[in-house]
């Protein structure tokens, strides 16, 4: 201890005015990082945008963020009105990684819950509010900071790996937007916009197909509209066809290719939407104008039933179309001539020469060997016609006029058609020429005068003068035998009877006449009705019927009474 | 109080050869130093204490630079602790997120206005009143002040008292963190603020502790070194 009893000597240290302290350290170190801090964050303070929406439903200011594949890039700031109170602009402040991204095209839409016919989106939305989300589009367009913003999510974001293509159809049907595109019953895309092309006659679909499937796409493409369901009645019998709810909802369109197409020229990014599967694959043969051949034909007689688009068969194969029909100036002074016009595709007869000049020279060739048009009925109900090449070898030898316009004329022969139709309207005028109602005159005084027969008083007279003559004949005979004239007057009786016998078989034809009256009756009574209740020979008919069965019954009355007792007629009844 | 007048006055007592008069003596009167650790009262040539080896501090007014440092640092941490958010609440995918003030704010607007007025005394007047309480009372030793030094004193003790209390956001924040994890339904993170917030309470603890009362008595001295 005797070393700590001794005071230490203190050391004393040479005082500078102003030493600084390490302390100061620490505030320097804190301002540092707090600069850091501020500048890290106004460095991070990206571009403020303007967004300008319909109306800020679900829209908060200074809570709603802009969200990039579900990362947050921004957030509203303020929600304002437009001068013209119009619209509604939300001032947003971006993160600055996305500076540059902010370009013309850039496509901002609000993410609600939806609910569509394809499904539900956005239900997280239903718990945490809104927000925006953004798709940056192509991004070449020049810098911008005011975005309108789209009324609806695009339907395939810009990113996407795929092809987008343009449809044209005539009619687009059902087929809306978000309508899918299947290829092999895979949904692979998306219809995205409907609108009318820009000459007002068709319709036009973007449509846009994912990747991988969308290599499929090709100049041996044919889309078609696949409506949800599609009855056919074949001879298969019935088939239904349902491609997917979704598709019965919206529509939808389906692409394949069909290897035989004629390839169109490559990279093409407009296709025809074909109606049905059926046209789209006629369609192969339709679209390449190298391989379609023009031609016209005259026809004399009516061409009702005949229309645009009618078919040009060969031997039962369609081979082209009918395009159109007109009126052309005929050979002779002011008569007309109806011409139709062939589009006739020789790649469905195997010609797949694709020169012009080729193919009409086979038509040349097969013309003068009988080729010729001829109308034929499609169809005995709807009257359709169709145009039919026939070969007609014993036909007078005529040759494709290559010189008739529009297109070179090809011979016709007046259709078997005509003919079928001539003599079927012949017999329906004979059937109108039948003397119906003279037959029917004649027939009812026939049987007026059998009941007026029926009806004489001499004939109901007859009996009694036989029983006068009769008991005349007895009176006779009652002296004979007392004259001993019985022996002849048995013979006289023999004879007698024998009278009574041939009355009886008289008698016996009398039914047989009655049943004939009868069928006769029946067969003017059917006839009659045929001629239908209420008109005046219907009545008339009536009546002579009547009056004609009234005879017969009395016929019929007179001859039972012969029947049962055939000597009534000499002995009375 | 100044050393003068501790010599004058009625003698009560003798200390190392000198008389103690009724105004009583300071151990640096005496050549002495008192041990701030053990107390205990030594020869002040000494570097280290002779009973405990803690080392001896002589009030030395170059030490309010490290009260001033201190000091500063806690306001320049103060800045981010009121501009960011304390807490940040997360429900049903909606993100909350509050600074202090503003959660005050929104308590009042709620009503409770009892714990918006906890909340702004403990994280704003509190840490406010002792950056101007320690900045007033190192001003006041720097310049030699001779005027209220009791006050002084006394404001010292409570700022050495009350400055824990600051922490009461920071450890409210963290219990609602501990226990508010309700995944989806609701959570509780503190917010980037709860940092810089802790950091200044403590800095100005550390000033506070490190701003030596004797020199405000020392100054009435007006022999502070």
């Amino acid at each position: 201890m005797s070393d700590d009893d001794l005071a230490e000597p203190r050391v004393e240290r040479p005082r500078r005015g102003a030493r600084l302290s390490v302390a100061w350290l620490l505030p320097l170190i804190a301002l540092a990082i707090a600069g850091g801090a501020a500048w890290r964050h106004y460095a991070a303070l990206g571009p403020q945008i303007t967004i300008v929406l319909d109306n800020a439903a679900g829209l908060e200011a200074g809570r709603t963020a802009i969200k990039y594949r579900d990362v947050e890039i921004g957030r509203i700031e303020s929600l304002a009105f437009d001068d013209d109170f119009a619209r509604v602009r939300a001032r947003a402040r971006m993160d600055g990684a996305v500076r540059d991204r902010l370009r013309e095209g850039a496509l901002f839409w609000v993410v609600r819950p939806q609910l569509t016919a394809s499904g539900v989106s956005g239900l997280d939305t239903l718990l945490s509010g809104s927000y925006l989300a953004v798709d940056w589009g192509a991004g070449d367009g020049a810098q911008a900071d005011t975005f309108a913003a789209a009324p609806e999510p695009p339907l395939t974001p810009s990113d996407t790996p795929g092809r987008r293509i343009t449809l044209r159809a005539q009619d687009g049907g059902a087929l809306a937007p978000g309508a899918p595109v299947y290829f092999k019953s895979i949904e692979v895309g998306r219809v995205e916009t409907k609108r009318l092309s820009a000459d007002g006659r068709m319709i036009e679909f973007d449509v846009f197909v994912n990747a991988p499937y969308s290599d499929r796409i090709d100049a041996r493409t044919r889309f078609w509209n696949a409506s949800g369901v599609s009855v056919a009645l074949g001879a298969q019998g019935l088939r239904l066809d349902v491609t997917s709810l979704a598709a019965l909802l919206r529509g939808g369109v389906v692409f394949d290719r069909f290897a035989d197409a004629a390839a169109g020229p490559e990279d093409t990014a407009a296709f025809i939407l074909h109606a049905t599967r059926e046209e789209a694959a006629d369609s192969r043969f339709s679209e390449n104008p190298a391989a379609q051949l023009r031609l016209s034909v005259a026809f004399d007689q009516s061409v009702r039933g005949l229309g645009d688009g009618a078919p040009v068969e060969y031997r039962g194969v369609q081979i082209g179309v009918v395009e159109a029909i007109a009126f052309v100036p005929g050979a002779a002074l002011n008569t007309l001539q109806i011409v139709a016009t062939l589009l006739i595709q020789p790649e469905r007869i195997g010609v797949i020469d694709t020169i012009p000049e080729s193919n009409l020279a086979f038509f040349q060739r097969s013309v003068e060997r009988g080729l010729r048009a001829r109308l034929a009925s499609g169809s005995l109900v709807t009257g359709a016609l169709y145009v039919e090449l026939v070969d007609a070898p014993d036909a007078p030898p005529e040759r494709l006029d290559l010189d008739a316009k529009p297109y070179p004329r090809l011979p016709s022969v007046p259709s078997t058609l005509d003919a079928l139709r001539g003599r079927a309207e012949e017999v329906l005028a004979r059937i109108n020429k039948l003397p119906v109602e003279e037959l029917l005159a004649s027939a009812i005084a026939a049987l007026d005068s059998v009941a007026a027969l029926a009806a004489d008083p001499d004939l109901k007279r007859a009996p009694q003068e036989l029983t006068g003559a009769l008991s005349a004949a007895r009176g006779m005979l009652d002296g004979l035998a007392e004259a001993d004239l019985a022996g002849d007057a048995a013979r006289a009786m023999a004879a007698t009877s024998s009278a009574a016998a041939a009355f009886e078989n008289a008698a016996a034809g009398l039914p047989a006449l009655v049943r004939r009256l009868n069928d006769a009756a029946a067969k003017a009574e059917s006839a009659i009705d045929a001629y239908g209740a209420g008109s005046s020979l219907n009545t008339e008919a009536v009546a002579a019927l009547r009056e004609m069965r009234q005879a017969a019954r009395a016929i019929s009355t007179l001859a039972q009474t012969l029947e049962r007792r055939p000597n009534s007629l000499i002995i009375g009844r | 109080m100044t050393a003068e007048r501790r010599k004058t006055g009625r003698i009560t007592g003798r200390m190392m050869g000198r008389e103690i008069t009724e105004h009583g003596v300071t151990a640096r009167d005496l050549g002495l130093i008192g041990c701030a650790e053990c107390a205990l009262v030594q020869a002040e040539s000494r570097a280290r204490c002779a009973r405990c080896g803690a080392r001896l501090r002589r009030p030395d007014r170059a030490s309010l630079q490290a009260v001033w440092a201190l000091l500063a640092t806690g306001i320049i941490a103060y800045i981010p602790a009121n501009l960011w958010p304390m807490l940040v609440t997360r429900s049903f995918g909606r993100v909350d997120e509050s600074t202090i003030i503003g959660g005050a704010v929104d308590l009042a607007a709620h009503g409770a206005w009892f714990i918006a007025a906890v909340v702004l005394i403990a994280s704003v007047a509190i840490p406010l009143c002792k950056f101007a309480a320690i900045a007033w009372l190192a001003t006041g030793i720097a310049r030699g002040s001779v005027r209220g030094l009791h006050g002084r004193h006394r404001l010292h003790t409570l700022v050495e008292l009350i400055g824990r209390w600051s922490m009461i956001d920071v450890f409210v924040v963290a219990v609602l963190a501990a226990l508010i994890q309700l995944g989806f339904l609701a959570s509780v993170a503190p917010g980037p603020a709860a940092a810089p917030f802790a950091l200044s309470v403590v800095l100005t603890m550390l000033a506070a502790q490190r701003l030596d009362a004797r020199l405000i008595w020392i100054a009435a001295d007006g022999r502070a070194r």
